[in-house]
């Protein structure tokens, strides 16, 4: 059951529980996880730490409504402040990433193949590539988050992508490579 | 299927992840261990929700602070009624009587310095002489000044105050007949008036008949 068909839905001016928040938003934060670690332990690893800062900062949250986008903001700030740590001694960690015990599922890309491209991701260009798919931050918003240059989030944007399109064939008879027309300040 | 490489991708992305079973159990069973039993508003099930206690607070203290303002509201315009309803003469009498019940010492008139906004009225000028005075205060008629006077061997109090400062319903001379009182074994007359913008009070020390021969006996001889 995804989290669009639970329901137990939150009133938006009513204050969230820890458990309400887990159980609509657990999926999708975990899905996000997965994509940054490259590993299903670390992602639940990072979920539980994730859903930890989310309940003891509970009075944080303002509007229900923004749950979800201030839970990927824990999750993703959690994931950098590991990175950091592992940033202290310099090992590139693609390698040493747990292959993922991913269930076989009917695709028309290969999953492997994108997970492994994913992971082939510098650490800085894959986070800046999660958030613009997950979050659906726009340019601008990933820069200002990260504390980065606009120009910076567009040129690791675009080799992320790249590498994404060598290994998401085009599928014959779909459309031509668009950037995305629906966020403002995004641009392809 | 979107027909756009940012679609296809964040769909690839996104749905190709298999969520683990029993993912948000074990979540919840992770978070219920971390819980702090010791503190109350730590815990996962109480009632399922976590109500943000300061954020109560701060509800409990707007509710509070309204109803407060409320009351002030009603008091203030429950005061205001009461003042703005005007004073009729059994009124001004009860109050006058309360004020010359706890007259303080005398001064003399040489310190008196307001002659002018304070002329004795009429009838009484030409006959009364004002021996003392002192400065008075009343809860319903304001500040004001009372006389000690004399005419005729009847001694009196001449009480005069604004009456900008309360709405009276009073005669516009000195009434004929006085309110009599013996409440502490003395007989006291007061008539009250309004003349010009001042509320007038003689309490005439005696009954009618002394207050007629302070007030009327020699205007009627004229």
């Amino acid at each position: 059951m995804t989290s669009q068909e639970r329901p137990e839905q939150v009133d938006q001016f009513e204050l969230p529980t820890i458990t309400h928040l887990v159980h609509l938003h657990h999926d999708a934060l975990y899905r996000y996880a997965f994509r940054l670690t490259g590993s299903a332990p670390d992602a639940e690893d990072l979920l539980q730490q994730t859903f930890l800062s989310a309940h003891r900062n509970l009075e944080q949250l303002r509007n229900v409504s923004h749950a979800k986008a201030w839970l990927y903001t824990i999750l993703r700030n959690a994931y950098l402040k590991q990175l950091r740590h592992r940033d202290r001694y310099h090992v590139e960690l693609a390698e040493e990433l747990d292959v993922p015990q991913q269930e076989p599922q009917q695709s028309w890309f290969d999953e492997e193949r994108l997970q492994s491209a994913v992971r082939c991701l510098p650490e800085a260009n894959r986070v800046v590539v999660m958030m613009f798919y997950f979050e659906e931050l726009s340019y601008r918003e990933i820069a200002d988050q990260l504390g980065i240059a606009l120009g910076t989030v567009m040129s690791r944007l675009s080799r992320g992508k790249a590498l994404l399109r060598r290994e998401l064939a085009e599928p014959p008879g779909s459309a031509p490579n668009r950037g995305p027309s629906t966020k403002q300040g995004s641009q392809s | 299927m979107n027909d756009s490489f940012d679609d296809r991708a964040r769909q690839a992305l996104f749905d190709s992840v298999h969520v683990p079973h029993g993912l948000e159990e074990r979540l919840l069973a992770f978070l219920a261990n971390q819980s702090d039993p010791a503190n109350p508003s730590d815990q996962l099930h109480p009632s399922i929700r976590r109500e943000r206690p300061h954020r109560q607070n701060r509800r409990r203290l707007v509710v509070a602070s309204l109803v407060g303002l409320a009351c002030v509201a009603s008091v203030i315009g429950l005061v205001r009624f009461m003042l703005h309803q005007p004073m009729d003469q059994s009124a001004v009498v009860a109050e006058l009587r309360e004020v010359d019940a706890k007259l303080g010492p005398w001064k003399q008139m040489s310190e008196f310095t307001e002659q002018e906004q304070y002329p004795v009225p009429q009838p009484l000028r030409s006959h009364v002489h004002v021996s003392q005075w002192q400065a008075v205060t009343s809860g319903k008629l304001g500040a004001g000044v009372v006389f000690q006077v004399q005419g005729r061997g009847v001694a009196a109090r001449l009480f005069a105050f604004n009456s900008a400062a309360r709405r009276v319903v009073l005669v516009d001379s000195v009434p004929q007949q006085p309110n009599e009182s013996n409440a502490s074994g003395q007989t006291v007359s007061m008539g009250v008036w309004e003349a010009g913008d001042r509320v007038y009070g003689l309490a005439v020390d005696g009954g009618t008949a002394e207050y007629n021969r302070l007030v009327w006996i020699g205007v009627a001889a004229r």
